[in-house]
């Protein structure tokens, strides 16, 4: 009886994985229930809501370490998107992180792009810049923005023929290396908001570029079982704003984390 | 804005058993102002502003910088060269100290080599941002040429 006085006001089931899915695959349906956690998200003010986790990259806490080969870059950011799709769940529990296929997609999925689909504003599309809990200074922006292309000498999405590139290493070090340039560029082409680490997650596009770099260390997990980060950084505790302050050794496992990327992932009911 | 960047003559120092892998270190990269791209070039210094990754151009390898953009700290925010306070001082180093980048670039010196003799490697880079400055994108300490000599078969 006291587990059904505890259960949840949402539908949804406990202990159960979430599948993140391609933006561009999501049923009309799945993208308003983001759509709807993602406003709900921003319109939380304090150390719950969107600024706030932010606010975790750049302004005003400034976590996300390096972005040159770092090895903690591809943990770190792993435990980031855990603990934003834990905040976007706290509105929807059904829903999960989106990722954006700069591999096989030209320019910008229409999830993000479209202003005002159905005549309602899209969440998806931009985001006021309030960083938590700090004094907003003269040139500070405002609101996100974007500018595709306008660094000429990046290489514009779609990336597919890096795909064997940044997959071929064998060890971590050198994938992590070789993912983080082909991240950085998908940054320096979007530009604006998104071209600079002190601002980039303001940008609703951030988190699916992120997922997108994660799902690509997943799969390079598939081909490498058992491949880790250096034994020296395992235990490496990584700087969030929230607990649980996984390890490096903590974000390993996805599973361990409460989702997967399959791209295909069909349930019927158990027996009880 | 392109920017432009030539080193001096890097020699290409290659042993009787060839190589196996020819990397460029970009060491001490800032990365406090805007983000930038750097397309590089071999020995080919007046390569032309919108070579873009052509071949024929000797491109070699091509990086982005995500860097920070303007410090909007008080005076010292943004000042990388924190140095540890005490033998106990345990924190992470600055988040703007300045960044390391390796680029394979065995690829285009095996093609060149091909062609003719290389004795010397020369870098140019390209340098361009979405931001409007005329200079000082690419700012680093050191480039090193580093040449993996191939496992001899007699090893």
């Amino acid at each position: 009886m006291a587990l059904l006085a505890r259960a949840p006001a949402q539908p949804g089931r406990l202990g159960r994985l979430r599948h993140r899915k391609n933006i561009g695959e999501l049923t009309p349906a799945e993208l308003e229930a983001l759509r709807a956690a993602w406003k709900a998200l921003v319109a939380v003010p304090d150390d719950r809501g969107y600024q706030y986790f932010a606010g975790w990259h750049g302004v005003p806490f400034g976590w996300c370490g390096r972005h040159d080969g770092d090895p903690l870059f591809l943990p770190w950011h792993r435990a980031y998107l855990y603990h934003f799709e834990l905040a976007l769940q706290d509105h929807d529990r059904n829903v999960a992180l989106p990722w954006w296929d700069w591999m096989n997609e030209p320019g910008i999925p229409a999830a993000y792009e479209q202003r005002r689909p159905g005549g309602k504003v899209n969440p998806l599309h931009s985001a006021p810049i309030k960083p938590y809990m700090a004094n907003p200074q003269a040139g500070w922006p405002t609101v996100t923005r974007r500018a595709p292309g306008a660094n000429t000498q990046t290489l514009p999405p779609p990336l597919r023929d890096r795909g064997n590139w940044v997959m071929e290493p064998t060890s971590y070090t050198e994938f992590s290396r070789r993912v983080t340039l082909l991240h950085n560029n998908i940054h320096g082409w979007l530009g604006g908001t998104m071209g600079q680490v002190d601002w980039a997650a303001y940008d609703p596009i951030f988190w699916a570029h992120h997922a997108m770099v994660d799902r690509l260390w997943r799969i390079w997990q598939h081909r490498n079982p058992g491949a880790l980060p250096a034994a020296d950084i395992l235990e490496t505790p990584l700087q969030l704003g929230k607990k649980p302050i996984l390890t490096v050794r903590e974000t390993i496992d996805v599973k361990r984390l409460g989702y997967d990327y399959a791209g295909v992932a069909v349930s019927v009911g158990g027996s009880r | 804005m392109i920017q432009r960047w030539t080193s001096k003559p890097l020699p290409l120092q290659v042993g009787a058993g060839g190589f196996s892998r020819v990397d460029l270190e970009f060491e001490g990269v800032a990365h406090d102002g805007p983000t930038f791209t750097a397309l590089l070039y071999l020995n080919n210094p007046d390569v032309p502003e919108g070579a873009g990754r052509d071949e024929s151009q000797n491109f070699a390898a091509g990086f982005t910088v995500f860097a920070h953009g303007d410090c909007w700290g008080a005076l010292g925010h943004c000042e990388p060269l924190r140095e540890p306070v005490s033998a106990f001082d345990l924190r992470p180093e600055h988040p703007l100290s300045p960044a390391n980048f390796t680029l394979d670039i065995t690829d285009a010196v095996t093609r060149l080599a091909a062609e003719r003799p290389m004795e010397t490697v020369r870098v140019t880079a390209l340098v361009s941002s979405e931001a409007d400055v005329r200079n000082g994108l690419l700012r680093f300490e050191t480039l090193t040429l580093v040449v993996y000599e191939a496992v001899s078969a007699a090893v």
